[in-house]
């Protein structure tokens, strides 16, 4: 059973009262925030100018061919080839202009870069698995990879990660900021992930896995998906 | 190559979403998409050449160098080796550089935490920033990691300053400002005054993290 619809109409608009949209610091099927989690609530505060003003991101020097994961090596990486593109807005449905999106995910076999990950699937010697741009002016972004795995991890008795891209998002001011992780559409894995599961709301967990998109398809060359991201207005809560 | 099949040949992706119908009417407000953890593989992906530092060459604005040391301790006070800080915040002046891009100092910074959950920010200590009121000198973090699944967020002050009429400072529970006040060192030089900061996730002394109300 898929956590995802596809005979309802797929809304992310909001059709009751703002409830709380966010995971809990401490969900203890994840076990990592058993110790980690604040255990104190968040304090509400009203913020100042530091939280509504950013930099003009230029630290990462971003290149023609970093939104492209497929063609940072001398040959081709092994794996699906799909298109990962959207558009990030605030909760308003007001684009974000520019925002600096960068994302991180594992190969084709499950496997990150990383020296950390000790998963013994194989390493793609084409395959960096990392990619930044910039949102455009109406705040549309995309990027081309290859379909991560799926990776077991040691949350639990042969638990799995359902297969994701991570993605961070930095908007016009330090709190307009998000940090997420996209799926794919028809994982069995998401519903049994505390990772996926952390996020309460139903709705909000559906709009974490990607549409399939044809009209992003590249003809016989890559599958394209839809992610659409949005975040608080500068200024404003998340919630 | 040439896609004939396609009705959206030699189209970008951008391009093909552009030419989307503008939604007919406004909605009022939408879903946030909801946060998740940063996992613990986030470092090839957001300081892919280490840290982005704060002081990245000789053109500074004016401003007294310092060095924030601390680290990051879980509820069993065990270092965190896999925490990011993001750091922002106005120059020595109390102004923010948020007009162009900046090579030297921008206010903006990212810094992981090392095996001992420890972590070193060379900075420009900031000045009191015009807002509604004058706000004390302080940074701006984001705090991610694995096991963290909010985007946390504080600031940190400096306990040589004059902070108890801070606006921000002032909202928070007086019992639990202190664990948001770095902590001048007495090791401290001339050229480069060292503060010390750790981030308790729980416990007594519980790093206080915050979140805007309307
Ligand atoms: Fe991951």
């Amino acid at each position: 059973m898929s956590s995802l619809d596809f005979d309802r109409d797929f809304d992310p608009r909001l059709n009751g009262p703002v409830e709380t949209h966010q995971p809990p610091q401490v969900f203890d099927p994840y076990v990592s925030t058993r110790l980690r989690g604040p255990r104190n609530g968040l304090i509400p505060i009203h913020s100042g100018l530091t939280e509504r003003t950013a930099p003009v991101y230029g630290f990462h020097n971003i290149g023609g061919e970093d939104n492209d994961l497929t063609v940072q090596h001398e040959g081709t990486p092994l794996g699906q080839k799909i298109i990962v593109a959207g558009r990030i807005r605030d909760t308003h449905g007001q684009p974000i202009p520019h925002a600096l999106i960068e994302l991180w995910q594992a190969n084709s076999a499950g496997r990150y870069i990383h020296k950390r990950d000790q998963h013994p699937a194989p390493l793609d010697p084409n395959f960096t698995g990392a990619g930044r741009t910039f949102a455009d002016a109406h705040g549309y972004y995309s990027f081309t990879t290859i379909r991560p795995g799926a990776y077991p991890w040691g949350n639990h008795y042969n638990a799995w990660r359902p297969a994701h891209i991570h993605f961070s998002v930095l908007g016009q001011g330090f709190r307009q900021r998000l940090i997420t992780q996209m799926y794919f559409p028809d994982d069995p894995l998401l519903e049994i992930d505390p990772i996926y599961m952390a996020n309460p709301d139903r709705r909000v967990r559906d709009l974490l896995i990607a549409r399939y998109d044809r009209r992003f398809d590249i003809p016989d060359n890559a599958l394209g998906f839809r992610f659409d991201m949005f975040l608080g207005p500068n200024g404003t809560p998340l919630e | 190559m040439v896609h004939r099949s396609s009705p959206f040949e030699g189209l970008s992706p951008r391009e093909i979403m552009r030419r989307e119908q503008e939604e007919a009417t406004r909605q009022p407000a939408w879903l946030p998409t909801g946060t998740q953890t940063v996992g613990p593989y986030f470092h090839f992906g957001m300081v892919e050449r280490g840290d982005v530092p704060l002081i990245r060459g000789d053109n500074l604005p004016p401003g007294q160098r310092i060095r924030l040391t601390g680290a990051v301790l879980d509820g069993a006070g065990a270092p965190i080796n896999d925490a990011l800080l993001e750091i922002w915040q106005a120059d020595g002046r109390g102004r923010f550089h948020t007009e162009r891009a900046e090579p030297d100092f921008d206010g903006f910074g990212r810094f992981a935490t090392d095996a001992d959950g420890a972590f070193t920010i060379d900075t420009l200590k900031p000045g009191v920033s015009d807002d509604a009121l004058p706000a004390a000198p302080h940074l701006d973090v984001h705090l991610f990691a694995r096991g963290v699944l909010h985007t946390l967020f504080t600031r940190i002050y400096f306990d040589d300053e004059h902070n108890q009429h801070d606006p921000l400072l002032a909202q928070v529970p007086e019992e639990r400002r202190d664990t948001l006040i770095a902590r001048r060192s007495t090791t401290s030089s001339e050229d480069v005054v060292t503060y010390h900061f750790n981030f308790y996730m729980q416990g007594a002394a519980e790093t206080v993290f915050l979140i805007e109300q309307e």
